[in-house]
């Protein structure tokens, strides 16, 4: 079924996100125009202007990569920092909008620090080399120069599009095992687990039919939300570990030790986180800022609203498919003993956010996670009007380790 | 078709693009908002000589910060988004 956040996507909030991404463009497009002085920045300012050409309503298609470096030189703006990205920006713009931009179009690199090719959904990477130059001699034909040497790469053929698979069409999802700045946050761009792409490849469609069986909308919602699929690689397959960025929307990272129902469940948690970064981008639902000081009963430390948020958007998103698997999936008591203990978690959860900091938007959610979380107890035939034993040790802890945020701590048994 | 400036006892004449724009302007009831058709704004004002329709683009931006007085956000950066395409422009 789909979430609230997704429906308010659907009404809207995918349009408003996609200005926002367009919006993001105009203004680091003009900071370029605006400051260009050496060579290299005019050579950025010429790639721009090709960008330029396109519809806006093309640009908004782009790689969730290209959006990253942009937010990243928006950040950067004005500094020395700017130009490696900037460098990144015009790598993963040409191989977002390679298909759209005409034959002999050229974009020069600013000098690199050391990051490899990397062209995501032309499907290459080359490691040992940093191009100075990137041109499009045809639909299927690329060319680059290193070192003042040309190279030119036959892209349906080209062994490096190893870096890629593409694992579904229309639209298309790609596995990406690629550990580059380009494509990476700086969080995991060190243990991506580059020889899992074959593996990862063949596990993330059995997860995803998985999915789509236990429940046909949110499969739809995920394929439409989630491109990209990126293998992390853990100290031991044990280790279970997934991540979303705010800046990466569309693109999840798991650990390589996921599999079977447990990789779906980290693909749903995962998408959820994925979703309502999409509706922030444009629509507030708190007025509270980012202040660490709430206490969320899945960490350790203290979290702003939006953390809260997140986390109650995931897990009660992941209450919903489990409550739903039922019909299509044996589960164990373990799994139902964790579903119990998750709605006591959404619970307290719910009783951290301060309800007078929400906007419209905001209230309509927390309304949303309460009815879905009474449902989910209806469907145990449980009523989590009782703060276990362990979560109130859990709770006391963090009391302990962050005295000054305990004011924020509302922890009265809801029932 | 009058635009008034908070501030000011001024009335002057919303520009017909400015109108049209405006008209777009989705605010819905469970609060998503938004511009409609924001990526083909774009690419009409892309074409506006910005010094004939200078009054386009400061309408535009007087809006923006009147949306955004408003908290409205989203509306407000959108606009904000599409008055620039002429003001840098101008200053260029």
């Amino acid at each position: 079924m789909k979430s609230l956040i997704g429906s308010l996507l659907d009404s809207g909030g995918w349009k408003a996100y996609e200005s926002s991404l367009i919006e993001l463009f105009l203004d680091v497009s003009d900071s370029v125009h605006n400051t260009s002085c050496d060579r290299h920045d005019l050579a950025i300012c010429r790639a721009f202007e090709m960008l330029e050409t396109l519809h806006p309503a093309r640009l908004a298609e782009a790689a969730p990569f290209f959006w990253l470096n942009l937010h990243r030189v928006r950040r950067a703006q004005g500094t020395a920092n700017c130009h490696p990205f900037l460098r990144d920006v015009l790598m993963t713009g040409f191989d977002s909008y390679f298909h759209f931009l005409p034959d002999g179009t050229t974009f020069e690199l600013p000098p690199s620090d050391g990051g490899a090719l990397v062209l995501p959904r032309l499907g290459i990477r080359v490691s040992e080399a940093s191009p100075s130059m990137l041109r499009r001699l045809s639909s299927t034909i690329l060319e680059i120069e290193v070192d003042s040497a040309r190279y030119t790469f036959d892209l349906p053929t080209h062994p490096g599009r190893a870096a890629t698979c593409r694992i579904s069409d229309e639209p298309p999802q790609f596995v990406l095992a690629v550990g580059d700045r380009a494509v990476t946050t700086s969080d995991v761009t060190n243990i991506v687990a580059e020889n899992a792409l074959e593996p990862f490849s063949r596990q993330i469609p059995q997860a995803l039919a998985l999915i789509k069986s236990v429940d046909r909308q949110l499969y739809e919602s995920i394929r439409r939300t989630v491109q990209w699929f990126v293998p992390l690689m853990m100290p031991s397959p044990s280790v279970h570990y997934s991540r979303s960025a705010r800046d990466l929307v569309g693109v999840v990272h798991l650990s390589e030790g996921y599999s079977g129902v447990k990789l779906a469940e980290a693909i749903v948690h995962e998408f959820h986180h994925n979703e309502l970064y999409a509706l922030q981008r444009t629509q507030n639902l708190t007025h509270d800022g980012d202040r660490p000081v709430y206490y969320s009963p899945w960490q350790t430390g203290p979290r702003p609203i939006s953390g809260l948020l997140h986390a109650l958007h995931a897990f009660s998103g992941l209450l919903k498919f489990y409550g739903a698997a039922v019909h299509t999936i044996e589960l164990n008591e373990a799994t139902n003993a964790w579903r119990r203990e998750l709605c006591q978690k959404l619970r307290v959860c719910m009783a951290q956010v301060p309800v007078d900091a929400m906007t419209p938007i905001g209230h309509l959610f927390l309304k949303n996670v309460e009815h879905d979380v009474m449902e989910q107890e209806t469907k145990l035939g449980i009523r989590s009007d009782r703060i276990p034993e362990t979560l109130i040790a859990h709770a006391r802890q963090w009391c302990r380790d962050h005295p000054a945020c305990v004011q924020f701590l509302s922890l009265s048994d809801p029932g | 078709m009058t635009f008034v400036h908070e501030n000011e006892a001024e009335f002057e004449p919303m520009e017909t693009t400015v109108r049209a724009i405006l008209d777009d302007v989705i605010i819905q009831d469970d609060g998503i908002a938004y511009v409609d058709n924001f990526p083909d704004w774009v690419m009409k004002l892309r074409k506006l000589p910005a010094t004939e329709y200078t009054r386009v683009f400061v309408q535009l931006a007087v809006l923006a910060r009147e949306f955004a007085d408003a908290g409205c956000k989203p509306v407000a950066s959108a606009l904000a988004a599409l008055a620039r395409i002429g003001l840098t422009r101008l200053v260029r």
